[in-house]
C-alpha cells in the first residue's frame, strides 16, 4: 500500500505547495498530467483506427498478408516486444524511487538505452526488408506494416528525447508525465507487434 | 517496487505464449487467434493499471480504458475469424 500511494502523497504535497491546482474536470482523476491522458487517449484511437483497417485490408486479400507476413522475422518483433516492455519496467521503477527520494537517473538511462536497442533492432528488420526489395511499393501489407511500424518508431525516439529531457528537469510530475508518454509507446507495441506479425 | 517487477514478469510470459501461439506457417484458427489477442489485451491492460497508474484514477476511467481495450480485441478477433465473409461481403 505505501508503496502505491506514495507518489500520490508527494505529487499532492507538490500541488498544494504550488497553490495552483488547475480544475480538469473528470480528468483530475487521472495519475499525472491530464494533457498527457488526452494524447493517450488520442494516441489509442488513432492507432486503434489503423489495426481495425490493416484487419480489414487483410480481409480482402488474405493470400497476399500471409504470404507478406511470413517473410517478417517474428522471433525479432518478438524479442523487440521484450526490449521495450523491459525498458518500460525500467520507467516505472524511476519513476516509484523518484518518488520515494532515491536515484533514478540509472534506471532512466537503462531504460533510453533499451529505447535505442528498439530502435537498432527495427533498423537492422528494415535493411533486410529492403535488400530483399519488399518495399512500401511491393503491395499493401507492406505499405501498411511500414506505416505502422515507421509512426510507432517515431513515436519511440521522440520518447527517448522525451525521457533525456524529463531525467534531466526531474521534479516528480515531469517524470511522470515524461514516463506515461513511453508507457503509450509500449503500450501501442504490444498491441501492434500480434496484429502485424502474428495473426493470420 | 514489487508489483512493477511482477507486472515485467507477466508482460513477458505473455510475450512468450504470444510467440508461441504465432509461430509457424498457415492460419492460427479461432484458438490460435483468440489466446494471441487475449494476451495482447492483458498486456495493455497491465500496462494501462500499474505503469501508467490507472488503479489511481477514478472506477470510471479503468472501466472505460478497459471496454475500450476489449472492444478492440473483440472486433479483430472478429475480423479475423470471419474474414472470408467479410471479404466477400466488402468485394
Amino acid at each position: 500500500m505505501t508503496e502505491i500511494s506514495a507518489p500520490t502523497a508527494v505529487v499532492a504535497a507538490e500541488d498544494a505547495a504550488d497553490g495552483e491546482a488547475a480544475d480538469w474536470g473528470p480528468l483530475s482523476s487521472l495519475p499525472g498530467n491530464p494533457m498527457m491522458w488526452i494524447l493517450i487517449l488520442g494516441e489509442l484511437a488513432a492507432f486503434g483506427a489503423m489495426f481495425i483497417a490493416f484487419a480489414v485490408t487483410r480481409a480482402l486479400d488474405p493470400a497476399t498478408f500471409d504470404a507478406s507476413q511470413a517473410q517478417l522475422d517474428r522471433l525479432l518483433g518478438g524479442v523487440n516486444t521484450m526490449v521495450l516492455v523491459t525498458s518500460g519496467w525500467l520507467v516505472a521503477v524511476a519513476v516509484r524511487r523518484r518518488a520515494l527520494g532515491r536515484s533514478h537517473r540509472v534506471a532512466m538511462l537503462g531504460a533510453m538505452a533499451l529505447g535505442g536497442v528498439f530502435l537498432a533492432i527495427k533498423a537492422v528488420e528494415y535493411g533486410d526488408k529492403i535488400g530483399r526489395d519488399l518495399t512500401l511499393e511491393t503491395n499493401s501489407f507492406f505499405q501498411l506494416y511500414y506505416l505502422l511500424t515507421g509512426f510507432h518508431a517515431m513515436h519511440v525516439a521522440a520518447g527517448i528525447v522525451i525521457l533525456g529531457i524529463v531525467t534531466w528537469w526531474d521534479s516528480l510530475e515531469n517524470l511522470e508525465t515524461g514516463a506515461a508518454f513511453w508507457h503509450m509507446v509500449d503500450l501501442i507495441w504490444v498491441l501492434l507487434y500480434p496484429i502485424v506479425y502474428l495473426l493470420r | 517496487m514489487a508489483i512493477l517487477t511482477r507486472t515485467w514478469v507477466m508482460l513477458m510470459l505473455l510475450t512468450a505464449v504470444s510467440m508461441w501461439a504465432g509461430h509457424g506457417t498457415g492460419t492460427l484458427g479461432p484458438l490460435g487467434v483468440g489466446l494471441v489477442l487475449a494476451a495482447a489485451t492483458v498486456k495493455a491492460d497491465r500496462i494501462l493499471t500499474h505503469y501508467l497508474d490507472l488503479h489511481r484514477a477514478d472506477g470510471g476511467w479503468r472501466a472505460g480504458f478497459r471496454s475500450l481495450l476489449t472492444l478492440l480485441g473483440v472486433a479483430l478477433f472478429g475480423i479475423y475469424v470471419l474474414y472470408p465473409m467479410i471479404g466477400a461481403a466488402l468485394r
